[in-house]
């Protein structure tokens, strides 16, 4: 590879795969915590993500709008809701 | 009684005494001055119960006088806690009336308590009614720094009248400004540990909050929260702000039990390194609750997702 390819390259992947996972689970958090945002991100991926300064790529938002069963994981996402309460783990002390 | 306190302190003779007191106010007013004692036991209470024994050793106090100042910390306590449920709107209308009344005559008997003990020429009264006034301030002002201790530190202000008896009556080996700069870290410790526990209940009433203010530069109205609450969960959920919250009380209370050895007080030093141990633990058994939450619904929405991009991520933000 060439410099100049490296450039390219560097220009158009700036993000590693550990920041790759942090921008997923931004969204996943604020997904969990914010039922609009949790829509928006099901309606509109690419300007909810742009709301957390976040601009995802195109395979990006064709798998949010396509693949992902939106039904399936807004009835698996309940009980995860359900613990978010900081008192259901400091009762225990 | 927790390991290591001072075995002069008797819960069960304060508690009868205590009832004692009680039994000399109304029939209603009896009760609910009962029932409030009954919300202040050890150990979730017990710095108010064991700080004047604990500092009476350290000082060299007669164990009657530690003993008569643990009482008035109790009525105090006591009168601080129906205090604070009127404060926050916590007593039903038709109540009200009561626990302004047994509020203000559990205050006056502790008061009582140190009239034989102080002339009313001495200092001590004086001071008793700036520790109030600092008390009082300490409600809606969270943010100001109007007085010579930490506003978180005045939420527990009354802890010092009798720290101040105590020391008054000692050795004079320490001075007052080392007690109070102890006492000081320790509430503030105390403090931020309590709104880190309490902090969706917080919320909920409207009410100052230090962990909500350390996720969110946002007012804490009633209006916005809805939004503060979801920023606070996310702060835990992708930067740990529970951990690092448990981890500074821990860090506030390791530094009040340094300044607890050189009072001489190792009692109270004890008790408050057990505090930062038992926070840090709670940090990280939080920070692992809230971690595998995030994962599993990042898990949930973005599982099927390769790790490395297709065609590469979209240079900068929008």
């Amino acid at each position: 590879m060439d410099q100049n390819q490296d450039d390219v390259y560097q220009e158009h992947e700036p993000y590693g795969f550990m920041e790759r996972e942090l921008v997923f689970k931004l969204l996943a958090s604020h997904a969990l915590v914010d039922a609009e945002f949790y829509d928006w991100l099901r309606e509109d991926p690419e300007s909810a993500a742009a709301e957390l300064h976040i601009r995802l790529t195109d395979a990006d938002i064709e798998y949010l709008k396509n693949v992902v069963e939106w039904d399936r994981i807004t009835d698996m996402a309940k009980p995860i809701r359900d613990s978010l309460h900081l008192d259901m783990v400091t009762n225990s002390w | 009684m927790p390991p290591n306190a001072s075995p002069v302190i008797n819960v069960a003779a304060i508690r009868e005494r205590f009832g004692e007191i009680a039994a000399t106010f109304g029939v209603p007013d009896r009760a609910l001055a009962e029932l409030t004692l009954e919300r202040i036991q050890p150990p979730n209470w017990t710095l108010e119960w064991y700080l004047p024994v604990w500092l009476g050793g350290a000082f060299g106090v007669d164990v009657e006088i530690a003993r008569r100042v643990t009482l008035s910390n109790v009525l105090g306590l006591a009168a601080i806690r129906l205090e604070d449920d009127l404060r926050d709107g916590d007593v039903r209308a038709d109540e009200v009336p009561t626990a302004g009344r047994v509020a203000g005559m559990l205050f006056t008997e502790a008061v009582a308590l140190y009239g034989p003990l102080f002339p009313p020429t001495s200092p001590f009264w004086s001071k008793l009614q700036a520790t109030m006034t600092d008390w009082r301030s300490s409600g809606s002002e969270e943010g100001a720094d109007t007085g010579d201790s930490p506003p978180l530190a005045r939420r527990g202000a009354p802890l010092k009248i009798g720290a101040r008896a105590i020391w008054l009556f000692g050795d004079g080996r320490v001075s007052w400004e080392l007690v109070d700069r102890c006492l000081d870290v320790a509430l503030v410790a105390l403090a931020r540990y309590d709104d880190l526990c309490d902090w969706e209940a917080d919320l909920a009433a409207g009410r100052w909050n230090a962990f909500v203010a350390s996720c969110t530069g946002e007012p804490q109205t009633i209006v916005r929260r809805s939004p503060n609450w979801a920023a606070v969960l996310v702060a835990i959920l992708t930067r740990g702000a529970a951990r690092a919250g448990f981890e500074q009380v821990a860090t506030e209370a390791r530094r009040a039990s340094e300044l607890a050895v050189e009072l001489g007080s190792v009692c109270l030093a004890d008790h408050l390194v057990r505090m930062a141990d038992r926070a840090a633990a709670q940090g990280i058994t939080v920070d692992a609750h809230f971690q595998a939450l995030a994962s599993r619904a990042t898990s949930l929405i973005f599982g099927g997702m390769p790790v490395r991009p297709v065609g590469g991520l979209a240079p900068g933000g929008p």
